[in-house]
């Protein structure tokens, strides 16, 4: 009887061991850093006239500030027109996306820092707003970033502080940003990751029998937005009328907003306004802060106006004035843009490729279409829809381009 | 006229067995699948109810047999979806294992032939439920859905995916010799069934609310747990003709098994998870679209009713003494799986939980005919023990493009069975047998919408399958 018994009961218990043993997942073990908010005072007191400049500074797991022989790199993230040094981590999770790269060996242990490029006009695309006579209009963006943050940064903070240890990645705006400053820079950035930037001006204007205008897309949108002729942002007195930013006009503001990094001016006439010739932003003291936009009341280009948009910002031809440093600097470059990009800049970024190679600068360049599971029509790789997931890949470029002294990317300090 | 033999009331436990978490109809007894399922054409135990009611005219004695076996499935997957919260963006998760489970699955019957008794046999009924399915942690929301530290209430299932099938068959069998070699009979009876079956749809966002078309991909898919449950009854009956020649050493055996459609009643519970950003929320002016991002739960419940269309089982097999101690069988059988096109849902007018009555849906299967193939040896030294051993080769009916893993039932799958009785005093039987059932790793690719409703009806991925099955039997001889 107790065969009986015993036979099905040891049936019973092997059928059940080898279950017991079965881990239900394998899963990476992911390592928290930390943020912090951290003032980054300016140099220019002008950077600051839409408010103080706070900056979120992401420390990686195992980050001991008093343990000063461990150094990190640094990755420097530019938001986009309308955000703050927020945009990084209220909206695409950056933080935990750094835990979880640094965590599963996919990128070395980093420092991210996220400066603030929100000014007067909604965003300074990180530009030095410099009058003609070099007087300083809107802030010096520019320096700020290339300066102050980045000394601020080396000097409290646990930073290898040289060239080949810093990176800069931007959206939008941001991209923008960080093309500029790492073509014009390339002796402080050594590694850049753009995604959706505005890269090649000449592709917002086209030409016809009239000569150069708009390109038609920028012309219905801004009479959508304005309803035929763009409104003074303010009067003479200095009161708001259609006040620039606006988040009804979004592509008005972000015009308002290049103008006001590439030609801005100081003037005192407001009769300049007619032909949008002079549009003031700001009234101090008997003058008036504002912008020259490079098109008038029909859309068509004013020569003198986009000939410094071309020739000053825009990053095809930085990169031409900058080659030999680039090349010599050995900058790494990556970029890339959603294939339904709401602003129509993947042709700007092909214009961007296209000229790179002629130039012999070697880059990484994509031009991003929809993932696995999410179907095109139903999720447009847009200006931004996908930059949680290609983020991902600006940082891996970007923080292995980094070639610094750093704590090896597969050690994890234990807590 | 010859005495008709065979011929018995006889009532079977029957259950339907799950193999590794498929949905497939695998058979009953030690003997039986110790020899592959090469039974049509050998059964004239208590399990011929289920191999072919004609081999109860064989049966020698009365007896009573209690049998159980114990199913360890094993299923894994390493996904290829790419849909966050699986494995695409910043996967939590690499190999997931279905959670570790052993079924077990009694059976039992009597056999009372004719000749034995001169009145007419009666059996006796066991009801024992079981369970068979999976278990599976396959989803968690991606990194960034909520803000950290935040848990939504009711807190996201551990379990998200979840099958849970539970049959019992009551059969009923009679049979009677025609002359000395060819024998016909049939069973009929009940089946109970439950069902609990849980998974996670991923609900676009932007089907809600328009405007989130151009939204933050980590945003577009939200987690919805479906959950119905359901239980009904249908019938079955089973037919077959067994023909014995050369003095019983060679033996031909036919049946099939057909069930009536079941319609089973229950209910469904859903749960939407909604994402978890306050910078968001407060760039949104609408209440409706800065609720989407408040991490609540919404939730719904109400009646539902299935409708099951169960194939046809036929089979055969043959078998041949070849000597006293050796003994050889081989059979094949088809399932007719491909009338399982679409189990239609019928939600009663019930509510989404979005508060909007929920369209009744048809869950694509479009599942496919099987065969299996089995053969076995037996080989008994002497009256008292006999060993076997059995291999089968048997087919899913699942195609990639509905499979998932709420029934893991991946490609072809070769079992290999080994068996023993052993016999007691004379009339007390033990016999028990041990499976070992592999199928080759199998890799689905591409998310597959094969009914057009923009949801995908299947999850791609490399699977692996294997089941042990520990099974013993005891048989008491009259």
């Amino acid at each position: 009887m107790k065969k009986l018994i015993a036979i099905p009961v040891a049936l019973f218990v092997l059928s059940n061991i080898s279950c017991l043993k079965r881990e239900e997942t394998y899963t990476p073990i992911i390592y928290h850093g930390s943020l912090q908010e951290v003032s980054i005072s300016p140099s220019d007191p002008l950077v600051e006239l839409a408010g103080e400049k706070k900056a979120f500074v992401y420390l990686p797991p195992g980050y001991d500030s008093t343990d000063t022989l461990t150094l990190y790199p640094v990755v420097y993230l530019l938001h986009g027109y309308g955000g703050n040094y927020r945009f990084w981590q209220d909206f695409e999770d950056i933080s935990e996306i750094a835990d979880y790269l640094i965590s599963t060996w996919e990128i070395r242990p980093i420092i991210l820092v996220m400066p603030d490029g929100f000014n007067l006009l909604g965003g300074s695309f990180y530009t030095n707003s410099l009058a003609p006579d070099s007087t300083d209009v809107f802030g010096r963006f520019e320096d700020y970033i290339t300066n102050d943050v980045v000394s601020y940064i080396d000097n409290n903070f646990n930073t290898l502080d040289s060239v080949s240890d810093r990176g800069i990645i931007g959206i939008s705006m941001g991209a923008y940003g960080a093309m500029r400053l790492a073509f014009k820079h390339p002796d402080v950035f050594h590694a850049v990751g753009a995604h959706s930037g505005p890269v090649a001006f000449d592709d917002f204007i086209e030409e016809d029998a009239g000569g150069k205008t708009l390109t038609e897309w920028v012309k219905l949108g801004l009479m959508a937005e304005n309803g035929g002729r763009i409104p003074c942002p303010i009067d003479t007195l200095g009161n708001p009328v259609r006040p620039i930013p606006d988040p009804d006009r979004p592509l008005t503001s972000m015009l308002f907003a290049m103008a006001g990094a590439f030609t801005p001016r100081i003037s005192s006439n407001f009769a300049d306004t007619l032909n949008y010739d002079f549009m003031p932003i700001l009234k101090v003291g008997d003058s008036y802060k504002g912008v020259l936009l490079p098109f008038d009341t029909l859309f068509s280009i004013k020569l003198d106006v986009w000939d410094v948009w071309s020739r000053e910002a825009d990053i095809v031809h930085l990169a031409e004035e900058n080659k030999d440093a680039i090349l010599q600097n050995d900058l790494k470059i990556y970029f890339d843009c959603g294939y339904k990009d709401e602003l129509y800049l993947t042709s700007q970024a092909e214009t961007l490729h296209n000229e790179l190679e002629s130039l012999g600068i070697p880059h990484q360049y994509e031009i991003f279409h929809d993932g696995a599971g999410y179907p095109p029509d139903r999720f447009p790789a847009g200006h931004g829809t996908h930059l949680y997931l290609r983020v991902r890949k600006s940082l891996d470029f970007v923080v292995n381009e980094i070639k610094g002294e750093g704590p090896p990317a597969q050690f994890i300090p234990p807590y | 006229m010859r005495w008709i033999r065979g011929g018995m009331m006889f009532l079977l436990f029957l259950p339907v067995v799950l193999r590794g978490g498929g949905f497939a109809l695998e058979g009953v007894g030690p003997r039986a699948l110790s020899l592959g399922g090469a039974y049509r054409s050998l059964a004239q135990d208590w399990s011929a109810i289920y191999w072919n009611p004609a081999g109860l005219a064989f049966a020698e004695r009365p007896s009573f047999t209690l049998s159980s076996a114990f199913v360890s499935p094993m299923s894994s997957v390493i996904l290829r979806t790419g849909l966050l919260g699986y494995d695409g963006g910043y996967p939590l998760k690499f190999r997931v294992n279905s959670a570790p489970q052993t079924f077990p699955i009694p059976s039992g019957g009597g056999v009372f032939p004719f000749n034995y008794y001169t009145s007419f046999g009666v059996g006796m009924s066991l009801f024992v439920p079981f369970g068979l399915g999976a278990k599976w942690n396959l989803y968690d929301p991606p990194i960034g859905f909520y803000e950290p530290g935040f848990e939504p209430d009711p807190p996201f299932p551990k379990h998200d995916w979840e099958s849970k099938i539970e049959v019992v068959s009551l059969f009923a069998g009679i049979a009677g010799k025609i002359g000395r070699h060819v024998s016909l009979g049939v069973s009929f009876g009940p089946s109970f069934i439950s069902a609990d079956l849980q998974r996670v749809d991923l609900i676009d966002l932007a089907s809600i609310d328009s405007s989130a078309t151009y939204g933050p991909v980590q945003y577009r898919y939200l987690p919805l747990i479906v959950r119905v449950k359901g239980s009904g009854r249908t019938y079955g009956i089973s037919g077959g003709v067994m023909v014995s020649l050369l003095q019983d050493r060679l033996r031909f055996g036919l049946s099939a098994l057909s069930y009536r459609s079941a319609d089973l009643s229950g209910d469904y519970n859903l749960h939407l998870y909604l994402p978890k950003n306050d910078a968001i929320a407060a760039q949104l002016t609408d209440p409706s679209e800065k609720f989407l991002f408040s991490g609540n739960v919404m939730s719904s419940k109400g009646d539902v009713k299935v409708s099951l269309t169960l194939p046809v089982v036929m089979g055969g097999s043959v078998s041949y003494q070849v000597s006293p101690k050796w003994l050889f069988a081989v059979g094949a059988e088809k399932t007719t799986w491909s009338v399982l096109k679409d189990i239609p849902l019928d939600f009663q007018g019930g509510l989404d939980p979005m508060g909007q009555p929920l369209q009744n849906y048809s869950l694509p299967m479009r599942w496919k005919d099987t065969w299996r193939f089995g053969g076995g040896l037996e080989y008994a030294p002497s009256p008292i023990v006999a060993m076997r051993i059995g291999v089968t080769s048997d087919q899913t009916p699942i195609p990639e493009e509905t499979f998932t893993p709420l029934l893991p039932d991946i490609g072809k799958k070769v079992g290999v069975n080994i068996g023993l009785r052993y016999k007691i005093k004379g009339r007390l039987l033990l016999e028990g047998r041990y499976e070992f059932l592999r199928a080759d790793q199998t890799t689905f690719s591409g998310l597959k919408d094969v009914d057009g409703d923009g949801s995908p009806d299947n999850m791609p991925g490399d699977y692996t399958l294997s089941v042990d099955t520990f099974e013993f039997g005891i048989t008491w001889g009259f």
